[in-house]
């Protein structure tokens, strides 16, 4: 099977092609000769990534045709779209998911939704510690989620025959820098109770993301940071040699963004849990985690078509708007509103 | 907010006036701004809009967003030293959407972040989509219709909310001054 993974939900671009047949079985290639590598069973045949900031749209067909040149596969021996769903940026996620739907559509082949922060998570399999993913949500707030790692190198349980919420120690969600600084410490203790008493000092909590970076200085209090000689040092971006001595480390830039491959990794593991449980694949959304299902108070809008004797869109006979009562009425509005 | 924010009212005569009042108010925008701007259909919302891209310089066009839902007219205005202008004007219409999600589709947040300025039209029933709790700073630009033996008459009433917008209150009133003032109140 092979699947072709996009991922537009930061200010980066990537599409990248995973196989699950073994390298030897697609094409002669010696174990060491780069350009792919094995992830569990899985092959990774090509990816591309490339800052696109809000040039989705120019970038993610080149980056898709340059990967498929790389992987030597045609769109149409493409056996499954993943696409990274957000939460993110919707400048991205409107290209990607469009792109995705438009290209399953045509190949009739299906789409699996990741989620960028098991993407991002996944990204940091390699720490020994506690992982939350922080994407950067703009207005002055982050989308996190939080997951155990530490105990599987190989996928930190979202590769698992669980679908990905069992890996989690926190479902994404969307949070203040602040709030989030406040949970790191809950999550940190919630790891280690999962992992068991290991001895020693726990392995520090690992923020990876362009939102942990953005805000490192609010979600990292200074003392989580301090080094045991009493250095005061400023919150922010701690090298991963540091780890031994700090509660919570900040990755570094190299971890600002999901990568394609693992929006790979983690849609063939969900490709698989829905075909050994039968499930169709569903639709597929972007991910919205700020006001979801809150519907616009249109009591003016339609207040206003009412009187303007049309009952929906058209324009308005404007002398049927009342002049009274402005003043009051509009500050009434305006607190109530906001 | 301990300080309730004080209403200002102005009037406008007619359409060009509204556009005056959008182009004065220009001159104080800066980058990150959100502009909630209200008012019946027909009010003269895309008229002050209109003259607030006149005021930053935007020489295209500027349409009504209705169907569009949002257009972005790039921008470089003038501003003393230490000050940020706006780098694209977002023209915003979320007469068309029904839910709150639908406006984050929009990707406003996103252009805010680097450097652009909102004018959101209906904006006042979406204002928590551009002005969560912590970062409430924004200007409601009301424009209320006249009498209808005056048609073409406006009261447009400005409301600062939030630390950047009280502090410039005054820039904004002294902006708007040269339309007549039709009252000043402490609500």
């Amino acid at each position: 099977m092979i699947v072709l993974a996009i991922e537009t939900a930061t200010d980066r671009v990537g599409a990248a092609v995973v196989s699950t047949d073994p390298p030897a079985g697609r094409r002669q290639r010696p174990p060491d000769a780069g350009g792919g590598h094995d992830q569990g069973a899985h092959t990774v045949l090509s990816s591309v990534h490339a800052l696109a900031w809000r040039r989705h749209a120019e970038t993610l067909h080149d980056a898709i045709a340059a990967c498929c040149r790389a992987a030597e596969v045609t769109l149409r021996a493409v056996d499954a779209i993943a696409v990274d769903t957000g939460p993110g940026l919707f400048t991205g996620l409107r290209v990607g998911v469009a792109t995705a739907k438009g290209l399953a559509h045509g190949l009739g082949v299906p789409v699996v939704a990741v989620a960028s922060l098991d993407a991002l998570g996944l990204g940091a399999r390699l720490h020994p510690g506690p992982v939350v993913a922080v994407v950067d949500a703009r207005r002055g707030e982050v989308f996190a989620a939080a997951y155990a790692g530490g105990g599987d190198p190989v996928g930190m349980g979202l590769l698992g025959p669980a679908r990905t919420s069992a890996a989690r120690l926190q479902a994404p969600g969307l949070w203040t820098p602040a709030d989030l600084g406040r949970a790191l410490a809950s999550w940190r203790a919630t790891a280690g109770a999962v992992r068991g008493p290991a001895g020693g000092t726990a392995p520090p909590l690992l923020l990876v993301g362009d939102g942990a970076r953005r805000y490192a200085d609010a979600t990292v209090a200074p003392s989580d940071l301090a080094p045991p000689d009493g250095t005061a040092r400023a919150a922010g971006v701690v090298r991963m040699d540091e780890a031994e001595i700090a509660h919570a480390i900040v990755a570094d830039a190299s971890h600002d963004h999901p990568a394609a491959d693992d929006v790979a990794h983690i849609a063939l593991a969900l490709l698989a849990a829905d075909r050994a449980a039968g499930r169709p694949a569903g639709d597929v959304v972007p991910t919205y985690l700020r006001h979801a299902d809150v519907r616009i108070n249109w009591e003016r809008r339609d207040q206003g078509a009412a009187r303007a004797g049309t009952g929906s869109l058209g324009e308005p006979a404007a002398q049927d708007v009342a002049p009274v009562g402005f003043a009051a009425s509009s500050a009434a509005r305006a607190k109530g509103r906001l | 907010m301990d300080q309730l924010p004080l209403p200002l009212l102005c009037a406008s005569q007619d359409a060009s006036q509204t556009r005056d009042l959008g182009t004065r108010v220009a001159g104080i925008v800066e980058a990150g701004d959100v502009l909630l701007v209200s008012g019946d259909l027909g009010a003269g919302k895309t008229t002050f809009v209109q003259g607030l891209a006149r005021g930053l310089g935007i020489d295209d066009p500027v349409t009504s967003p209705t169907f569009t839902l949002v257009r972005i007219y790039p921008c470089d205005p003038p501003r003393p030293a230490g000050q940020e202008p706006p780098s694209a004007l977002v023209h915003v219409d979320v007469y068309r959407l029904d839910n709150l999600h639908e406006v984050s589709d929009l990707g406003v947040a996103e252009e805010l972040d680097q450097g652009a300025m909102a004018a959101v039209e209906w904006g006042e029933a979406v204002g928590e989509a551009f002005a969560p709790a912590h970062l409430s700073d924004h200007l409601s630009v009301h424009i209320e219709q006249g009498l209808p033996e005056d048609l073409d008459r406006r009261a447009i009433r400005f409301e600062v909310t939030g630390p950047s917008w009280e502090r410039r209150r005054a820039a904004l009133a002294e902006a708007v001054a040269g339309r007549p003032p039709v009252r000043e109140e402490a609500s």
